[in-house]
């Protein structure tokens, strides 16, 4: 797997208060060494300062909590398994709690929250986490579809039927979202999961972007720089530029994520075992009440 | 240059500035003088943001509307660089302040505030001004009862909002309505129809039909939500009322009142006739302006003068004389009978007492007495022979509970009145807040600081330690003529 991100002010901001942070990383050794990657897009909102505060603090909450999560089942003989759609859940509800009781301890950070799409990927598959208005879209075959669902009011609106795309790109109240990391106590977290296929493109933005650029002009620009063999990096430059010559009236934020062959394992796992004590058989894994999409099982 | 506005400024050569009263979402607002007739004014002073758009409307504001219910612009536009608005000062409470301190208020008395703000909005649309902006904050109850809406065609909306997408104009938004949601230049006549219907849910129910956390949910909620029906939160509520209220809160607007006026007629209790006021007809009595002066609710028959002697009723389409005691008339079926004062049921000519209720019918020559249950007259029977009588503790008092009657009541504590067949009482000591043992209580309730109550034949009356049972009785031994 191959990444690349970039972040950009954008043509009218004084700041930036996107954050982000791409990492791979793996646990156990030999042929119990399983990589993951982690990749967390925030979008900061809030007075002064605070919506830079919001998103640090998204983003360095999600990557503590995940690797905190998988370190703790790594050592712990006793958990042999992982449900990583939960592992995802779990960080971004944590990230929403730091946040709000930072914005109720503190006057000056009154009201700030933070957009967040989180994907975290093993074993050929892919689990995004999401709160708010930033996206996660997926590129295959030439064809781009949105995975994530926007948590704004005019995404509502256009789920409802009362709005287009078209109209709700340039609604007036196209900034206003209806769930945010650090507005309230407990955040309705939506997740998703993609099964990855080589060739397969995850791209994560800020509405910054996706904003400014339409889903047609992304698909064009990053299935022509796919066939030209352009590298990640110039592909996220490419994008930022687009947004920022249609007017960059918002932070703009990327990230790409690049589906090679050798990612995807040729005998898909179903579970994580971490000691051999604890490998559990497929029939003992499948009596417990657990979502089987989110389980890598280890060869025997 | 601009010079910055202080106290002891002179605004038009007319309004001395006195002092700042506070700091609203346009600029600084200020207590003032008009030096021409030394009324007190409140004087706005708008900051340049709003400047650009208050000029905008300047030519709605030209209009200069004039009604009771709206309240009085006296001069505006620029001095000295700055902008400002001097209107008259209102001695009052806004209804935000009011449903904080209160949670919610009665149905009569939330119905009065919606009619009066209706009655204004109503003029208002006639000079084609959408106040687009209706809320709480807005509409201010005087001391004296009166109800005004202030920041008329002041309130505009921002084209750009100053929106952060936390929601910091989150106030604002619980009024709005779906049209404004979706399209802020979409606002009518019926927008303001929609805010008045939210204010008139919070007034009675305590809660506000749309609420969340934030704003895209809030605006959602507008759009898509169906609140609770009123009577879902509170039972006691009419069903009349209830159906007006969601009718206003329909969310297309062609679904809702189509004019303030229709609203007007569509709120219970709307006046027969115009010019007549409704009365108080509950106990706890909360009339908001009663006025002894003001004529009661005209009987179908035309109210004769007071006959001294009744031997026959006039049918007022033939003329026939009919015999009193009847309810049509016999030779051409006109109905004959007038309407009970205090239950609005059918009353027969000449009949002394409503066949419902009991109470007594105005022609009625009737007398009221206070009977001495328990307490300082137990025993007695006092009669209320004068149009107006005190009663209290100090010995001044028409009925005074002095030397050890009562100690309890206050010295002056009750003022009772006699008003053509009709006795009211009204607790007079309300310098206490709510209720106490020493207030005066009709059947339980505390009627201090709730002007003047109604009373019927068999009411429990009670002052400090004492008890009374009224009563109304025919005066002298009347009997039917045949």
């Amino acid at each position: 797997m191959r990444f690349a991100n970039l972040t950009d002010v954008g043509r009218e901001r004084e700041h930036n208060e996107d954050n982000l942070l791409s990492t791979f990383f793996s646990f156990g050794h030999g042929s119990r060494r399983i990589g993951f990657g982690l990749h967390v897009v925030a979008d900061g909102m809030g007075g002064a300062a605070a919506g830079e505060v919001a998103s640090s603090i998204t983003v360095e909450t999600i990557i503590r909590n995940v690797f905190e999560n998988l370190l703790r089942t790594h050592m712990d003989s006793n958990q042999g398994y992982l449900n990583l759609g939960k592992v995802v859940r779990a960080a971004l509800e944590e990230a929403n709690q730091m946040v709000w009781k930072l914005a109720r301890e503190n006057t000056q950070y009154l009201g700030m929250g933070a957009t967040c799409t989180t994907i975290l990927t093993c074993q050929g598959r892919a689990f995004i986490g999401q709160v708010g208005d930033s996206r996660a879209y997926m590129l295959r075959g030439g064809e781009l579809r949105q995975i994530t669902r926007d948590h704004s009011f005019v995404g509502e609106m256009v789920r409802d039927g009362r709005l287009t795309e078209e109209q709700a790109r340039v609604h007036p109240r196209k900034n206003i979202i209806t769930r945010a990391i650090g507005s309230r106590y407990a955040v309705q977290v939506d997740v998703f999961f993609e099964e990855l296929r080589p060739g397969d493109m995850l791209l994560a933005c800020s509405d910054g972007l996706s904003g400014m650029v339409t889903d047609p002009e992304m698909r064009t620009l990053l299935s022509q720089g796919i066939g030209k063999r352009r590298e990640l990096s110039r592909l996220c430059e490419d994008l930022v530029q687009k947004a920022n010559s249609a007017g960059g009236t918002d932070n703009i934020t990327v990230t790409l994520v690049w589906v090679d062959q050798e990612d995807i394992p040729a005998r898909p796992l179903d579970q994580i075992a971490f000691s051999p004590d604890s490998v559990l058989t497929w029939d003992e894994a499948s009596r417990l009440d657990l979502e089987d999409w989110s389980f890598i099982r280890v060869e025997a | 240059m601009r010079r910055k506005t202080s106290v002891g400024d002179t605004i038009f050569g007319r309004f001395r500035i006195q002092s700042l009263i506070g700091e609203g979402g346009q600029g600084f607002v200020w207590r003032g003088a008009d030096q021409v007739d030394s009324t007190p004014v409140a004087i706005k002073e708008l900051t340049s943001e709003s400047v650009e758009l208050r000029k905008r409307f300047e030519r709605e504001m030209e209009l200069k509307l004039d009604h009771p219910n709206i309240i009085q612009v006296r001069q505006y536009g620029e001095d000295g660089g700055n902008y400002y608005f001097v209107m008259e000062f209102l001695d009052g409470e806004n209804l935000a302040t009011i449903l904080e301190k209160k949670g919610r208020i009665s149905e009569a008395e939330a119905t009065r505030i919606v009619r009066a703000v209706a009655d204004g909005l109503s003029a208002a649309h006639s000079s084609n001004i959408i106040h687009r902006d209706i809320k709480p904050e807005n509409i201010m109850v005087l001391t004296d009862g009166r109800v005004k809406i202030t920041d008329f065609g002041i309130a505009c909306f921002l084209d750009k909002e100053r929106v952060t997408r936390m929601g910091a104009t989150m106030g604002t938004a619980h009024y709005m309505s779906p049209e404004q949601v979706e399209d802020v230049s979409r606002v009518d006549r019926s927008s303001d129809v929609f805010s008045l219907g939210v204010v008139f849910y919070e007034l009675l129910t305590g809660k506000k039909p749309f609420d969340a956390d934030m704003l895209g949910e809030l605006y959602v909620s507008i759009i898509t939500k169906e609140p609770a029906r009123p009577r879902e939160i509170i039972p006691a509520l009419s069903p009349q009322i209830e159906t007006v209220v969601v009718k206003m809160l329909a969310k297309r607007p062609e679904d809702r009142f189509p004019s303030m006026e229709e609203l007007l007629s569509g709120l219970p209790g709307a006046p027969q006739s115009p010019g007549a006021r409704t009365r108080a007809l509950q106990v706890d009595g909360i009339t908001g302006a009663f006025d002894p002066g003001s004529a009661p609710p005209a009987p179908v028959a035309p109210a004769a003068p007071r006959p001294k002697e009744r031997t026959g009723v006039p049918c007022p389409a033939c003329k026939t004389v009919n015999r009193l005691g009847s309810s049509f008339c016999a030779k051409c079926g006109f109905d004959l009978r007038g309407k009970c004062l205090n239950c609005q049921s059918p009353m027969a000519t000449g009949a002394n007492f409503c066949p419902r209720c009991g109470h007594p019918s105005v022609e009625c020559q009737s007398q009221g007495y206070f009977v001495g249950l328990k307490g300082g007259f137990s025993g007695e029977r006092l009669s209320v022979d004068k149009d107006f009588l005190t009663m209290g503790r100090h010995s001044s008092n028409d009925v005074s509970f002095a030397d050890g009657k009562d100690d309890y009541v206050s010295r002056f504590q009750a003022r009772v009145y006699r008003d053509r067949g009709c006795v009211w009482i009204e607790g007079w000591d309300w310098v206490k807040n709510g209720v106490t043992t020493n207030g005066t209580f009709v059947n339980g309730r505390n009627v201090d600081g709730k002007g003047k109550v109604m009373l019927r034949h068999g009411d429990r009356i009670r002052l400090g330690d004492s008890f009374f049972r009224f009563e109304m009785v025919e005066a002298g031994s009347r009997k039917s003529d045949s």
